[in-house]
C-alpha cells in the first residue's frame, strides 16, 4: 500500500516538473504584426534607422515604473517588425542611422487568471532625427492582450499585446513623411 | 513563535510601504496650481452597446464625485483657475458573473479599463497619459454587483492619480 503511494506521489513531482518545463517565453515570431510590405510604399529614400532599446524604470526623465514588469524579447519583435515595413533601407541597434527611435514603457499591467490572463501595454515613441536631434513624430500607443489556457495565458497575452502595439507603431510611421 | 509574529507584522508593514507605480508625465510640464478639471464624457471605444445600465455615463459620474471628494472644484470653479480636461476612453468592460465566480473561481471575470489623457484646457496640450485598469476574478457571491462598483474603484483610480500628479507639481 505505502509503495503505491510512493508511486503515485513520483508520478505527481515528474507530472509537475515536466509541466513547469513546459512553461515557454514569449516568442518573438509571435509578437510580430505580420506586416505587409505594401503598407509602406517603397519611401525610405534610402534613411537608416536606429532602434534604442526600451526604456523602463526610474532612469527616465517621466520617471516610468519598472515594478512587476517583465517585458521580454521586445526590442526583437520591434526591430523586426520595422525591417518587415521596408520603411527604412536598414534598421540597426548598435550603430547610429538617419533616424533614431526611442520607446520607453508608460505601463504594463498584467490581469492573471486562473483561465484567463490580459495585458495592458502602454508605450512611448519617440522619433528623433540623429542629425539635427529635432523631434519628428511622438505618441502614446496603448494595446491589449488576452489569452485563455489554449494559448498559455500570459504567453500569449502578452504576445498579442505587444503585437497590437507594433502594428499600430508600423501604421503611425508608414504615414509620416519620412 | 515570537520571532514568527514578528516577522508577519514586518511583512504587513512593508506590503503597505508599497509605493504607488510612478505616473507618465510630458517632458517640462508642471501641475502646479491646477485644482479645476473639466471631464469629458468617457468615449466607449470597447466597441461593444451596454443593454443593462449605462456603463461610459455610471464611470463619468463616478470619476466627477470622486474628483470632488479629493477637493477638485470640477466643471466649473474659479473662471481664473488653471483648468485641467481630463479627456478619456473606455478601453474594456466586462459586466462578468458573480455567481460564475461562486461555482468556479477565476471564471466570470470583472473587468475594466481605461485610458486617460490630462490635458491644459487654456493650451490643449497633453501632458499626462495613463492607464487604469480593474480585474474582479475572485470572491464569489460577496461580488455580487461588481459590475457596478469596479466602475467607482476605477474611477477612484483616476482621481487618485490626477491628485498625485497635482500634489507634486
Amino acid at each position: 500500500m505505502q509503495s503505491k503511494v510512493i508511486k503515485y506521489w513520483l508520478a505527481a513531482v515528474i507530472l509537475l516538473a515536466a509541466a513547469a518545463g513546459c512553461a515557454i517565453a514569449p516568442m518573438v515570431t509571435e509578437m510580430t504584426p505580420p506586416v505587409a510590405p505594401a503598407l509602406a510604399p517603397a519611401q525610405s529614400g534610402g534613411k537608416t534607422l536606429q532602434v534604442m532599446p526600451l526604456q523602463e524604470g526610474d532612469t527616465w526623465e517621466t520617471n516610468i515604473s519598472k515594478k512587476g514588469t517583465k517585458v521580454e524579447n521586445y526590442q526583437e519583435a520591434l526591430v523586426r517588425t520595422l525591417r518587415q515595413t521596408g520603411l527604412f533601407q536598414e534598421v540597426f541597434t548598435t550603430q547610429a542611422g538617419d533616424y533614431m527611435l526611442k520607446p520607453a514603457l508608460i505601463s504594463f499591467d498584467v490581469h492573471p487568471g486562473t483561465f484567463s490572463c490580459s495585458i495592458n501595454l502602454f508605450i512611448n515613441y519617440r522619433l528623433i532625427e540623429t542629425k539635427s536631434g529635432r523631434e519628428v513624430w511622438k505618441e502614446n500607443l496603448y494595446s491589449q492582450g488576452s489569452a485563455g489556457l489554449d494559448r498559455g495565458l500570459y504567453k500569449g497575452a502578452y504576445e498579442e499585446a505587444v503585437r497590437n502595439n507594433l502594428a499600430q507603431l508600423a501604421g503611425k510611421l508608414a504615414n509620416l513623411p519620412l | 513563535m515570537k520571532n514568527l509574529c514578528l516577522g508577519l507584522t514586518l511583512l504587513l508593514v512593508l506590503t503597505g510601504c508599497a509605493a504607488p507605480r510612478p505616473l507618465y508625465k510630458e517632458p517640462g510640464v508642471s501641475f502646479q496650481g491646477y485644482r479645476t478639471v473639466e471631464v469629458t464624457p468617457v468615449v466607449n471605444e470597447t466597441g461593444k452597446v451596454f443593454d443593462s445600465f449605462d456603463v461610459p455615463g455610471a464611470l463619468t459620474e463616478n470619476l466627477k464625485n470622486k474628483l470632488k471628494d479629493k477637493g477638485f472644484a470640477v466643471n466649473g470653479g474659479d473662471r481664473e483657475a488653471k483648468v485641467l480636461v481630463i479627456k478619456w476612453s473606455l478601453m474594456t468592460y466586462e459586466p462578468g458573473s458573480a455567481l460564475a465566480r461562486w461555482v468556479l473561481p477565476g471564471t466570470g471575470v470583472t473587468k475594466c479599463t481605461v485610458k486617460v489623457a490630462v490635458a491644459d484646457k487654456e493650451t490643449g496640450k497633453t501632458m499626462s497619459e495613463f492607464v487604469e485598469s480593474e480585474s474582479v476574478g475572485g470572491g464569489g457571491l460577496y461580488t455580487i454587483g461588481m459590475d457596478r462598483r469596479i466602475l467607482g474603484s476605477v474611477a477612484g483610480k483616476v482621481a487618485d492619480d490626477l491628485d498625485r500628479l497635482v500634489k507634486g507639481g
